[in-house]
C-alpha cells in the first residue's frame, strides 16, 4: 500500500499526525505489512501506510525514511531562500516559509533526533514566538515516547531549553540556590504545577523502560529534581511540598531498582541526589534520606544478588556516603556475608545469571578492598 | 563467512583500507543523509585510521581539504558538518584535526575559530556546544584541545575550566557529560585528556578511577562504557586512552581486548563493528585501529592518546605528554 501513495503525500500525512502530538510513537521494523491488517476498518484506510490508534502513532521505518530523504531536500531549499531562514521568517508570521520550516524539520529530528540544525531552526522559531513552547514541548514529548529517540542528549537538551524560558531574551532567571558541585551550572528548570512535574517524571520513567540504562534521561530526572530542590532552598515555607515530592521519588527510585537490578543509572541517580541533598544542611531534609536508609536497601539487594556489579557498587558507594551514620549496619554486612564470600573461590555463583558479568566473590574482593582503602586514608 | 583459517587473528589492513576509501561514494545513500551531521567527524575518523594503518595518502588531499572549507559558517565563525549545517563545536574540532593531519592550517582564520570556541566557555567553566547553549565535557575536552592544536591555550581561563571539571568528579572516580551525571567511559576520556593538556591530572583521583576502569574489561576481552552494559569496540579506545593517560595500562588484559577487536571486523567488507556481527562503521573502524595501535599491535603507527591523533604529529608541535602505551610488538613470522 506505501508503493502506491506518492511520497510528498506521505509525508504530508506524517508531518499532519505528528502536528497531533501522538501520546506514544512507534517505529514499526520494514514497511510495516506485519502490523496491518487488509483494510478493513475506515481509520486504517483513512492513515495508511501508518498506524493512529487513540493517538498512538506506529511508523513503518521504510516510510519513516522515505519521507526523511524528501524532507532532506524540502529542509535545505526553504533555508535557502533567498538568504538564511533565520532572517528571512523574521516578523512574517504568515511566511508560508515558517510552516514548511517547522513540517519538514519535524521529520528530520524524527527520523535522526541529533540533527542540530533543525532543532536549531525550531529553537529559533520559538525565539521569534512563531512556535509556541507549550505545542514544542509536546512534541518533543511524542518523541521521546519512542525507542528510537529516546536516548537522544540532543532532544533532552531542547526540552530542558523550553523549560528553563532560555527562549525569553530578556529573561528574569534567577540564580540557582544550590551549593557549589550541585547543579549549579544549569538554569533552574519550571514546571507550571504539580501535573506538569508528574508529566515530566512519568515521561522520564517511560524512556528509562523503552531504552534501559537511558544516560541522558537518568541526567534529565536528576536536573529536575536539582531544579526543585534549588527552589526549596530559595523559599523553604512557600515550597514545603518537596519533602513530600523527594520521599515519593526516593521510594519509587528504590522500587525501579529492585524491578531492574542491572541498572547503574538508577542507583547512581539515587545517591547523587541524596547527596545533593544532604549538602543542603537542612534538618527536615536529612531526615528524609535517613529514614530512607539507602545503605541497608543496597545491602539487602546485594545479598539477595551477588552477581550484580550495578548492585555491589550501590553498596560500596551507599557504605561511603552513610559510612559515619551506619558504621554497626556496614560492620556486620562485611563480616557475615562479603568476608565468607569473598574467600570462595572464584568460580561463578549458582545466582550468577549473567554470562558476561564476574563472579560474586570478585566483587566481594573488590568491596573489601576499597573499604579497606577508605579506612587506611582515614588513619 | 569466507574467511581463510587464521585471518580473523591479524587486522586486515588492505581490506579497512579499501572500506574507508568506498565511504564517500554513494551520496544519494540513505546512509549518507542519516549521518550528514556527523560528516566531518567522518572524515575525521578516516583520516586518522588511515594514518594509524601507514596509509594517509588513500584519499585525495585536495578533495578533502576543500569539503572542509565548504563547511565553514562564515556567520558564526565555526564549521558546521556538512556544508548547508550550522556552525557546531563538534564539526569545529574535527576540521582543526583535518587541517592539522594535512598540514593545512593556514587555510584556517586562526582568529576567528578562535574567538567562535572561547565565547562558547559557559561562566561556570563549561563549554557550550553551540550558541543555543547545550553543555557537555565533550565541549569543554574540544575546546581544550582545538586551543592547544592553535597554540593558543594560554587564552583559555584554566582554572575555571578545571573547577568545572572538578565537579563531574564521581564516587567511582569517574567523570559524566555534566556535573552530576552517571561515569561514562568516552566522558571519563575527554575530562582526563582535557587535564592532561592542561597539566593538571593531579586533580583525578587515579587510583579509584584506574580500578573503575579496569574494571569496565568483561570476561570476554571486550570493553564496556559503564556498569552492566555491552561490550563494545568503541571503549577500547576511551578507558585505553585514559589508562595509557594515567600510565596504567596494564591494568587491562592486552591479549583478550586485543583478540575481541580483531574478531569485530568485516572480513569480507571490510571495517570493524562494535561487536562482532554486527555492520561495520567508520566510528567503530577508527576507534578500534585507535585501540590497537595503544596496545602496540605490531606494523602499526603510534597514536597519541590525549590529541587521538598520529603522535608523531602532536610531537613535532611540541604537545606531548607523559602518556604511555604498550610497545610496539614486531609482526610474527608464519
Amino acid at each position: 500500500m506505501s508503493v502506491s501513495t506518492s511520497t510528498s503525500a506521505t509525508y504530508e500525512l506524517l508531518v499532519s499526525l505528528l502536528a497531533k502530538c501522538p501520546k506514544t510513537i512507534e517505529i514499526l521494523p520494514g514497511d510495516g505489512a506485519l502490523w496491518t491488517h487488509s483494510g478493513d476498518s475506515s481509520d486504517e484506510a483513512t492513515f495508511a501506510p501508518f498506524l493512529f490508534l487513540d493517538n498512538n502513532l506506529g511508523i513503518p521505518q521504510k516510510v519513516l525514511y522515505q519521507a526523511y530523504i524528501h524532507a532532506v531536500g524540502v529542509f535545505k531549499l526553504v533555508r535557502k531562500s533567498p538568504t538564511r531562514a533565520s532572517e528571512e521568517i523574521q516578523g512574517n508570521d504568515n511566511s508560508p516559509a515558517v510552516q514548511i520550516l517547522i513540517d519538514s524539520s519535524s521529520i528530520l529530528i524524527l527520523a535522526n533526533p541529533s540533527h542540530q540544525t533543525a532543532l536549531n531552526a525550531r529553537k529559533l522559531l520559538v525565539k521569534k514566538q512563531l512556535i509556541d513552547p507549550r505545542t514544542e514541548l509536546c512534541f518533543i514529548a511524542s518523541l521521546l515516547s519512542s525507542q528510537h529517540c529516546a536516548k537522544h542528549a540532543e532532544l533532552w537538551y531542547h526540552r530542558r531549553w523550553l523549560l528553563s524560558s532560555a527562549y525569553e531574551t530578556h529573561g528574569t532567571q534567577s540564580p540557582t540556590c544550590l551549593p557549589a558541585g550541585a547543579g549549579a551550572s544549569h538554569r533552574d528548570l519550571m514546571f507550571a504545577s504539580q501535573t506538569n512535574l508528574q508529566q515530566e517524571l512519568g515521561l522520564l520513567s517511560r524512556a528509562c523502560e523503552v531504552y534501559p540504562r537511558n544516560y541522558f534521561a537518568w541526567t534529565h530526572r536528576l536536573i529536575c529534581m536539582r531544579s526543585l530542590l534549588s527552589d526549596h532552598l530559595a523559599n523553604p515555607s512557600k515550597n514545603s511540598n518537596f519533602v513530600v515530592i523527594l520521599r515519593r521519588e526516593i521510594d519509587g527510585i528504590k522500587q525501579w531498582i529492585e524491578h531492574h537490578v542491572s541498572d547503574y543509572s538508577a542507583v547512581h541517580y539515587i545517591l547523587t541526589l541524596s547527596r545533593d541533598v544532604l549538602q543542603c544542611k537542612t534538618l527536615v531534609l536529612e531526615e528524609t534520606i535517613d529514614e530512607e536508609d539507602m545503605l541497608a536497601h543496597a545491602i539487602a539487594l546485594v545479598c539477595e544478588y551477588p552477581g550484580h556489579e550495578a548492585l555491589w557498587l550501590y553498596a560500596r558507594i551507599a557504605t561511603l556516603i552513610f559510612d559515619a551514620r551506619e558504621k554497626q549496619q556496614i560492620e556486620q554486612f562485611v563480616e557475615s556475608f562479603v568476608r565468607p564470600l569473598a574467600s570462595q573461590n572464584s568460580i561463578t555463583g549458582a545466582w550468577d545469571d549473567v554470562a558476561n558479568q564476574l563472579g560474586s566473590s570478585e566483587y566481594a574482593r573488590l568491596y573489601l578492598s576499597k573499604r579497606a582503602k577508605v579506612d587506611s586514608s582515614r588513619e | 563467512m569466507t574467511a581463510k583459517p587464521g585471518e580473523q587473528d591479524k587486522l586486515l589492513v588492505p581490506l579497512h583500507v579499501s572500506y574507508i576509501k568506498s565511504l564517500g561514494n554513494n551520496k544519494d545513500d540513505l546512509a549518507y543523509h542519516l549521518t550528514a551531521h556527523l560528516r566531518m567527524n567522518a572524515i575525521y575518523w578516516g583520516l586518522t585510521a588511515l594514518c594509524i594503518m601507514g596509509h594517509q595518502d588513500a584519499l585525495d588531499r585536495e578533495e578533502m581539504i576543500d569539503f572542509v572549507m565548504s563547511c565553514w559558517d562564515d556567520e558564526a565563525g565555526g564549521f558546521g558538518a556538512h556544508p548547508d549545517h550550522d556552525a557546531h563545536i563538534l564539526a569545529t574540532l574535527s576540521a582543526i584535526q583535518i587541517l592539522v593531519t594535512q598540514d593545512a592550517l593556514d587555510r584556517l582564520d586562526v582568529d576567528r575559530v578562535v574567538k567562535f570556541i572561547l565565547s562558547l566557555q559557559q561562566p561556570s567553566g563549561i563549554f557550550a556546544g553551540d550558541s543555543f547553549g547545550e553543555v557537555d565535557t565533550r565541549f569543554l575536552y574540544i575546546a581544550v584541545n582545538a586551543l592547544s592544536l592553535l597554540g593558543r591555550l594560554s587564552e583559555l581561563d584554566v582554572e575555571k575550566t578545571v573547577a568545572y571539571i572538578r565537579q563531574c568528579q564521581n564516587f567511582d572516580g569517574g567523570y559524566g557529560a555534566t556535573a552530576g551525571a552517571e561515569s561514562h567511559a568516552a566522558q571519563v576520556f575527554v575530562c582526563v585528556a582535557a587535564l592532561a593538556i592542561l597539566d593538571r591530572l593531579d586533580e583525578v583521583d587515579q587510583e579509584t578511577l584506574c580500578w573503575w576502569l579496569s574494571e569496565r574489561q568483561l570476561p570476554n576481552g571486550g570493553l564496556n562504557g559503564r556498569p552492566e552494559k555491552l561490550e563494545d569496540v568503541c571503549y577500547s579506545f576511551w578507558v585505553l586512552s585514559s589508562l595509557s593517560i594515567l600510565n596504567k595500562i596494564t591494568w587491562i588484559d592486552s591479549e583478550k581486548l586485543t583478540a575481541f577487536i580483531l574478531s569485530a571486523q568485516d572480513l569480507e567488507t571490510g571495517g570493524i563493528a562494535d561487536r562482532p556481527g554486527d555492520m561495520v562503521d567508520v566510528f567503530h573502524t577508527h576507534f578500534g585501529v585507535a585501540g590497537l595501535s595503544l596496545l602496540g599491535y605490531p606494523g602499526l603507527v603510534d597514536l597519541d592518546p590525549v590529541y587521538c591523533m598520529p603522535a608523531s604529529i602532536i610531537e613535532v608541535k611540541g604537545l606531548r605528554k607523559g602518556w604511555k602505551a604498550l610497545p610496539r610488538r614486531l609482526a610474527q613470522v608464519s
